[in-house]
């Protein structure tokens, strides 16, 4: 492959992320809002998602797995946030001085803290099975037969214990708003 | 309404069910236009559907908490025992025993790793090395040959070949006698627990070694660092530095499968001498009475 072939597939690639990540951008940084609490931060976090968007390598043209990506990887910049405050909540009153004023305040993360403690709280909910079903698949990122293979059960069981996780954690997350 | 519903059409009616459909059927357009419809056809869609990857993503960070991992049910090889040192003596016999027991020709089949020493001791019929138990700084007791593989880190373009080395020297290392590998869901949620310290970690997952790798890739070639660190102290016992083709991982594998194999039973039957790259194998190494560290 040329290197101008190069250069017009990466054109085209960014060309593709740039749409998928302005078509999903409103919703992309309201979600992030309501993790964030600040509009600034979540607009932020927000721009570096699309940053990574840019550099990461292999995402398929698919608008259902770039908008999937893109979620992921803003919830984990927003988490990111959360646990660095976190850990400067437990240092000293001096280095918390120090910390930028650009960074989330400990009000400003109150939402993500609740959101923790909410999955938290429904993981230690779920019954064993389902529980190591869930873990298998999101920690792991084990394929349904996998783990149906590693806890001698149908792949049907598998995908009933991964949805009744993810309902239960949905309607949690839905209560505590 | 119940988590487990389908429309007449077979659709999920729920963001779970959505995601769980997707994710069961990646390949699927057809499925993905209709997801995106579903999603577009109400705000209160798209909402459940960001509260569902909230939760993965969540859930995936809280994989290392302790209230979670101690309620989650544990494979009796991970099974960490905290007990006193006349306990632990007790268990280090019973590893010694049972090692003297192993059947060694089942053993044998899955022997990949390349180390001539190795095979050709194994292959003489030589018995495994001693195993010892390592009481860790948390008054954790854990099997000498213990180790863990924690996710091997990468590039942005490198994901897909640091699992799969991962993988491969975990297969590597599960085919070395003496040698207890824990890798794969047990050591995931260790890629972010960087707050935890070696003995913490090597408490949490049973094991007395700890692996940690990087890839980075650059076009055609790779580089890779891999080290071991003993879980006991925290010190890298050993530790390797490659510039590779890419079509040369399996080398990789087997260097590192190779370091790390050594050095475990080396220090394992040796109370804890790290072996250098030419010490020999199997045969210096053959079993004393088990080892309880101090």
């Amino acid at each position: 492959m040329t290197s101008d072939s190069n250069d017009t597939e990466g054109a085209a690639r960014t060309r593709y992320v740039t749409q998928v990540f302005e078509h999903f951008r409103a919703p992309l940084t309201r979600y992030l809002k309501s993790l964030l609490a600040r509009r600034e931060d979540a607009e932020d976090v927000a721009q570096e998602t699309y940053l990574r968007l840019l550099g990461a390598g292999g995402l398929e043209r698919s608008d259902v797995r770039v908008r999937a990506y893109m979620f992921k990887v803003a919830t984990n910049l927003a988490y990111d946030r959360f646990r660095e405050r976190r850990v400067r909540k437990h240092d000293s009153d001096a280095v918390l001085e120090s910390v930028p004023d650009n960074a989330p305040s400990i009000e400003r993360i109150v939402t993500m803290e609740q959101s923790v403690a909410i999955v938290k709280r429904t993981l230690l909910e779920l019954a064993p099975r389902c529980r190591e079903v869930f873990l298998l698949r999101v920690a792991s990122e084990r394929s349904y037969e996998d783990i149906a293979e590693r806890l001698g059960v149908s792949k049907r069981t598998v995908e009933r214990e991964m949805q009744h996780a993810l309902d239960l954690c949905q309607r949690r997350l839905q209560e505590g708003e | 309404m119940s988590a487990h519903e389908e429309r007449a059409d077979g659709d999920p009616v729920d963001a779970a069910g959505w995601r769980v459909a997707l994710d069961a059927a990646p390949d699927d357009a057809a499925l993905a236009e209709r997801f995106g419809a579903w999603l577009d056809a109400s705000p209160a869609h798209e909402r459940a559907m960001e509260r569902v990857e909230l939760a993965i993503e969540l859930a995936r960070h809280l994989a290392t908490d302790p209230e979670i991992t101690a309620a989650a049910a544990r494979p009796p090889r991970r099974r960490w025992i905290t007990l006193g040192l006349a306990a632990a003596a007790a268990i280090a016999v019973a590893v010694a025993t049972a090692v003297a027991i192993a059947p060694w020709a089942a053993r044998l089949v899955r022997l990949p790793i390349v180390q001539p020493e190795l095979r050709a001791a194994a292959m003489a019929g030589l018995p495994a090395p001693a195993n010892s138990v390592v009481v860790l700084p948390t008054g954790v007791v854990v099997d000498g040959g213990s180790v863990a593989l924690l996710p091997f880190a990468s590039g942005a373009d490198a994901d897909t070949l640091a699992m799969g080395l991962e993988a491969d020297v975990a297969a590597a290392l599960r085919g070395v006698p003496g040698l207890y590998v824990v890798s794969g869901v047990a050591t995931a949620p260790y890629a972010t627990a960087l707050d935890l310290s070696a003995a913490e970690v090597g408490s949490q997952l049973g094991a007395r070694g700890l692996v940690d790798a990087r890839i980075q890739r650059t076009g055609a070639r790779v580089h890779i660092t891999a080290e071991l660190r003993d879980a006991r102290s925290g010190t890298v016992v050993w530790q390797s530095d490659l510039d590779e083709p890419v079509d040369r991982l399996a080398h990789v594998r087997d260097v590192i499968a190779d370091g790390v194999a050594l050095t475990l039973l080396g220090s394992s039957a040796q109370a804890a001498t790290p072996l250098r790259a030419d010490a020999p194998a199997f045969a210096a190494n053959i079993p004393g009475p088990a080892l309880l560290d101090p």
